[in-house]
């Protein structure tokens, strides 16, 4: 019983951070008007269906369909949520033209677990996205001072750690860590406060200072 | 009377394309060497148009060997002219829809769509070397082949576009002789598209004089 109430409490923890952390970007989207804010948004409300699931399945009451073989309504999140990793590092890295390839692999890889029992494509692209696509994204987002990047990267690693572990509360654990640290990116901490500028810093002290010596 | 018709219609048809089209293809990519060399930079929609006729070549040999050669009986139909799997000529036929619908994104410079086609079809043989499903072919052809002429169709009269326009008119011959082969209909239009292919190929198809183009760029 007080296992479940862990679990239950997590998740309910999960799920107000990813609806802050909606809220967020949805603001943002509303400034900036970028359609790749529109795919972060549907990337943590995947988030948000996938935490439903999981919600449901404490309570043994299994929501996932399953269509045709091994397609089932998790895996179609899943894919989803790949293919925003994807799409948004392809954003990031300024590489237009392929946009529209995550949503296409995923459709067949979709197709691949409609038809066949095999696994092997899912998880070899989850490997690629969740791990090495993340590793880029720390680093792109370290040098080129993006705490957005840094912080989603940050984020997917840690979210696709968690998928992997099979020891007790560790992947619960890690989840919350992951959906923290994309709602400080979102809010820009990772900008403010580890990427800023130095000599805006510098600046911004040097005035402080200043007021400061004028007052005396 | 009607088939027999039919079948004299079809055998000048398939000598004609077999022998104009390949001419055809010549003449563009002669044109694509000379103009790479001249203003040292590879004019992509002419490549692209070069690329399209190449594949429709290739098709062509394909239908000819099978349909009016003895050859047809050694020949697997599967392997050479079946449309709806990844034979040589489907393959030929996925192609020249994935050229065409390039060259129409590459026309309207919508960037973020550029390899799309490729990527569909690129991801259908793949589907089909793992599972020898191609169900996605003909759909993809059919829906691909209407969006490629309507597109080009109002890119050619949006942009003033002669190239847009021989294509979409070419595709429109040769796109009801792949869907009415048998029909008397269809062998004519089989005879039409190749002489039309060779006026476009030569140079000689510019509805919209250079006043009008200039004016538009």
């Amino acid at each position: 019983m007080s296992d479940l109430l862990v679990f239950l409490t997590l998740e309910v923890v999960f799920f107000i951070f990813c609806f802050i952390t909606i809220l967020i970007i949805l603001r943002t989207y509303l400034e900036i008007r970028e359609s790749i804010y529109l795919g972060l948004i549907l990337f943590f409300a995947a988030m948000l269906f996938n935490s439903i699931f999981r919600f449901t399945n404490l309570f043994f009451i299994e929501l996932d369909l399953v269509i045709g073989i091994r397609l089932s309504l998790s895996n179609i999140i899943a894919l989803l949520i790949f293919s925003i990793q994807l799409r948004f590092f392809f954003y990031l890295k300024k590489l237009k033209k392929l946009y529209w390839l995550p949503l296409i692999a995923s459709f067949y890889i979709g197709y691949g677990l409609y038809i066949s029992d095999s696994l092997i494509f899912f998880i070899s692209y989850a490997v690629v996205i969740g791990f090495i696509i993340p590793v880029i994204l720390l680093r792109e987002g370290r040098k080129t001072r993006n705490g957005l990047a840094f912080g989603l990267g940050l984020f997917f690693l840690i979210y696709g750690l968690g998928k992997m572990l099979q020891f007790p509360l560790v992947p619960e654990i890690l989840r919350i860590i992951g959906i923290i640290i994309s709602t400080l990116a979102v809010l820009e901490f990772f900008d403010k406060f580890l990427f800023q500028d130095k000599e805006e810093k510098e600046k911004i002290q040097s005035a402080w200072i200043s007021k400061l010596t004028d007052k005396k | 009377m009607l088939g027999q018709a039919v079948d004299i219609v079809e055998l000048v048809a398939n000598y004609l394309g077999i022998i104009i089209i390949p001419i055809m293809t010549i003449i563009l990519g002669r044109k694509v060497i000379l103009e790479r060399r001249q203003i040292k930079k590879l004019n992509m929609i002419r490549f692209v148009i070069f690329l399209i006729f190449l594949t429709l070549s290739w098709m062509l040999l394909w239908e000819f060997l099978y349909e009016s050669t003895p050859l047809s009986a050694v020949l697997n139909a599967e392997l050479i002219i079946l449309p709806d799997t990844f034979s040589f000529f489907g393959f030929g036929l996925g192609l020249m829809i994935t050229l065409a619908l390039a060259m129409l994104t590459y026309t309207n410079r919508w960037e973020s769509l550029y390899y799309v086609p490729f990527f569909i079809f690129v991801g259908m043989f793949i589907v089909f070397l793992l599972t020898e499903i191609a169900i996605f072919l003909l759909p993809y052809v059919f829906t691909g082949g209407v969006m490629a002429v309507v597109f080009l169709f109002a890119t050619a009269f949006r942009l003033k576009d002669n190239s847009s326009l021989g294509l979409a008119i070419f595709a429109t011959l040769v796109f009801p002789t792949l869907i009415a082969e048998k029909t008397i209909v269809g062998q004519i239009l089989s005879l039409t598209y190749p002489i039309f292919g060779l006026i476009f190929a030569l140079g000689y198809f510019k509805l919209f004089k250079a006043k009008e183009v200039e004016e538009n760029e």
